[in-house]
């Protein structure tokens, strides 16, 4: 059984999270934060400290240290309980940068938690759209070198974001990617599957961001939570209870007005005493994805509202491409899983657009009235990994194998092939 | 070590989800281990307490790599796990071995539940290793009882081959008093072979201690023992020599059985995970090793002060290396070129031309920004 009939392995590299799981399945198999905890103790030790232990049983230790790792909720539990691991997180605003725990990650997940030969299976990994080249070629290496993979694409994951928004009836390769993720917030342009490298706007608030603002708050209004695991706290409340509104002073009415309905209770356990508490979510729960939208009530530095900032990335990209950037805007990250969060976004994308446009017809008084520009905010329901969806849809395709580099070639030619990865219209 | 486990990781995680879910989720995964072993759990909307697990390998004994069939004793066993639980349903899938009908709101809760949830993952090692102890007991057995009678009839000697993944065979044949196994190792790679081999004559070594005495006597030899001769060629061209592992009786006593059946079973896999993790490891001291070089040959130029106002968060940073070196060659070249461009722009005075100002309306300098975090550059009229 040779690799090309075996379906690939999609892994998707987050700041925050981790999706992998095998090609032509709706969705990953595993879901991990990207962390790994490592044994660092044997690391520092100076080599010229012999105390009756030989230099080989030192170097034994060091190696037997090395395999010592974790990763994903394994290493953060582990880091809590015991003081010999170092938690290191790789990947930083989208980009790898600490190469070592990267490998390390990627060979626990390949061996314990999928637990395949890579020799067996294509690879498709992902990365973000303002990676360098170099990125591409260590990544090629270490896949090639380390795990020697057959073969290997690097996709971009606003392309794959854009596939997971297919339907049967229009398959687009052009749209706007609004991705917010855990760490970083990017909104991309593709045309015809190529991302315009130049119009990318990234937003400096993540779900990282809500998770804080929404702690702040609680801590705030005095709720009795155990400080350390305040953060958790947040991030549970978070996911469970935030919901995306139209008007804040109407919904600061509606919670005074009926705060039974409003306001919803956290159950939790104290962790060292054991003993339950209970606190109120009131006004956090529309608060928190409102920081998009609204972004002074978070912090002073930046302003611009994410409908604003995505008008500006299309009024910068090429004339042409424009109508068609408004008809597919397509949300993907797990910060947009707010409910009602497309809807809104749309609508205050529409309210900015049609002003633009009268404003233009009534300069040239009236006399030439263009079409009205369509907006469309695209959301489904695969938002949370909708770029591991795209990636798995697109590696099921019989091209996808074609298309990939194959160590063949990276034996011929180096690590350098690694860098171009063609784009094949795999959907059409 | 989690990649030998019995219970599979991923049937146990999608199971747990399934399980605790507060909503009912329609799950349709399809996935692959180990090469040859694939599952399928299917479990829908409509009927939220039924989930279908299907799963199938390409085990080959003396035969043709067909599904094989498996046997009654193996369906008991598997029932045992959950009374109650687990139905088998008959036929299975389309291209699966088996398929098992879960209740889960027959399932007892708590950790119970965790438990019986970890042993249905087991389903694939209990498959598999089922065959092969039958084989082994059988073996066992027959030492006891034929062998006053099979002393000096040595040419029947029955060889098992086994193939668990395809294109690595392992035989399995009986010797007085003990039991060999024997894995031809083949790579395709050089540097495996380098890696592998220098692996099995160390584990030689060091099964040979006195310690080990317990552990299957393990050998290793670059021909192919006498008793394989009978065996097609293309098996037994190998470029890593054979691993032989002498497996007695006491080795396949009661609980020890399942374990010796596991890890013969896997031990391709082994010696593969062992392979990875040794160029992980050696490719990451190469690097470790290359960065402290090139730290030393950036030591020798500047100790930079350098403001990182990224989106809002201001971080100053004195770095010796961290500055990536495109932005410090910019900053360079941005420093380079205006002081240039002032000196041409003095020298360019010529008498009676002093009218003529050579200033900014004339030449438009460009822009020099040294900010290095503002990406946009303007346009060179």
């Amino acid at each position: 059984m040779d690799p090309t009939s075996r379906p690939a392995v999609v892994i998707d590299n987050g700041t925050g999270y981790t999706k992998m799981g095998f090609a032509g399945n709706v969705e990953p198999c595993f879901i991990l934060p990207t962390v790994v905890a490592a044994n660092e103790s044997f690391l520092s030790q100076p080599k010229s400290s012999s105390k009756g232990s030989s230099w080989a049983a030192q170097h034994n230790a060091g190696v037997a240290a090395d395999m010592d790792f974790f990763i994903g909720d394994e290493a953060v539990t582990k880091s809590r309980s015991s003081s010999t691991y170092n938690l290191r997180y790789p990947i930083e605003h989208g980009q790898v940068e600490d190469w070592d725990a990267m490998e390390r990650y990627w060979q626990q997940c390949v061996f314990n938690y999928l637990r395949c030969d890579p020799e067996d299976h294509y690879f498709l990994l992902t990365e973000s759209p303002l990676t360098p080249p170099e990125s591409r070629e260590y990544t090629g290496e270490i896949l090639f070198e380390t795990f020697n993979v057959p073969g290997l694409y690097i996709a971009v994951n606003s392309v794959l974001a854009l596939a997971a928004g297919y339907t049967t009836s229009k398959c687009e390769m052009t749209g706007v990617v609004v991705d917010v993720g855990d760490g970083a917030t990017r909104v991309v342009p593709v045309a015809e599957g190529y991302v315009i490298g130049s119009c990318i706007r990234t937003v400096p608030i993540a779900g990282k961001d809500v998770t804080l603002f929404i702690q702040q708050l609680m801590r705030e209004r005095g709720e009795n939570i155990p400080p350390e695991d305040s953060f958790d706290v947040a991030r549970k409340v978070k996911e469970m209870y935030c919901y995306t509104c139209s008007d804040i002073v109407k919904e600061f009415n509606k919670h005074d007005k009926e705060p039974g309905k409003y306001i919803k209770q956290w159950k939790g356990v104290k962790p060292k005493t054991g003993a339950p508490y209970t606190c109120d979510v009131g006004y956090e729960r529309f608060l928190g994805p409102e920081v998009f939208f609204n972004p002074e009530i978070y912090s002073n530095d930046f302003t611009s509202s994410l409908p604003a900032v995505i008008d500006k990335c299309i009024q910068s990209a090429p004339i042409d491409t424009r109508r068609a950037l408004y008809k597919n805007i397509v949300l993907s990250g797990g910060s947009t899983m707010f409910k009602d969060f497309g809807r809104r976004l749309q609508r205050d994308l529409k309210k900015i657009v049609d002003a633009r446009v009268l404003a233009n017809n009534a300069r040239t008084g009236g006399e030439i009235t263009s079409q009205p520009v369509e907006v469309n905010v695209v959301s489904h329901p695969v938002q949370r990994f909708a770029v591991w969806f795209g990636g798995s849809v697109l590696s099921s395709t019989p091209e996808f194998f074609a298309s990939c580099r194959t160590k063949e070639e990276y034996e011929e030619c180096g690590a350098s092939i690694c860098r171009t990865n063609p784009v094949f219209k795999g959907m059409y | 070590m989690a990649y030998l486990k019995r219970s599979s990781p991923t049937l146990r995680e999608t199971l747990l989800k399934i399980y605790c879910a507060e909503k009912p989720v329609e799950i349709d995964q399809h996935f692959y281990e180990f090469g040859s072993i694939q599952y399928h759990i299917k479990c829908s909307v409509s009927d939220t307490n039924i989930v279908y697990v299907s799963t199938s390998t390409l085990l080959e004994t003396q035969g043709t790599m067909t599904l094989k069939e498996i046997s009654s004793h193996t369906y008991e066993v598997i029932k045992q796990i959950a009374v109650g639980v687990i139905d088998i349903v008959d036929p299975p899938r389309l291209g699966f071995q088996l398929t098992l009908k879960l209740h889960l709101d027959n399932m007892p809760s708590g950790k119970e539940a965790i438990k019986i949830i970890t042993s249905i993952s087991e389903i694939q090692a209990i498959i598999l290793s089922c065959q092969l102890k039958e084989m082994l007991k059988s073996l066992n057995f027959q030492d006891d009882s034929q062998a006053m009678n099979n002393n000096n009839n040595n040419n029947n000697n029955r060889l098992i081959r086994i193939v668990y993944h395809p294109s690595e065979p392992f035989y399995v044949f009986k010797q007085p008093e003990k039991i060999t196994a024997v894995f031809p190792m083949n790579f395709r790679d050089k540097s495996d072979v380098v890696i592998a081999t220098s692996f099995f004559q160390e584990l030689v070594e060091v099964g040979n201690q006195k310690e080990m005495g317990k552990a299957p006597q393990c050998s290793w030899s670059p021909v192919p023992p006498y008793q394989l001769r009978g065996e097609p060629v293309q098996d037994l061209t190998i470029n890593s020599g054979f691993v032989s592992f002498d497996i007695t009786s006491r080795h396949v006593k009661g609980k020890r059985l399942d374990k010796t059946v596991w890890n013969l079973l896997n031990f391709y896999a082994y010696v593969k995970y062992h392979i990875k993790c040794s160029r992980g490891y050696i490719q990451r001291r190469m690097r470790k090793r290359m960065d402290s070089l090139v730290k030393l040959l950036n030591n020798t130029s500047l100790e930079e002060e350098v403001p990182q106002k990224e989106n809002g968060r201001c971080k100053y940073i004195k770095e010796l290396v961290k500055v990536p070196k495109g932005k410090l060659m910019m900053k360079h070249r941005f420093k380079e070129m205006s002081r240039r461009v002032k000196i041409s722009r003095f020298r360019i005075k010529m008498n009676g031309c002093a009218r003529f100002r050579f200033n900014q309306r004339w030449i438009s300098l460009p822009k020099f920004s040294t900010n290095p975090s503002n990406k946009s550059y303007t346009k060179l009229d």
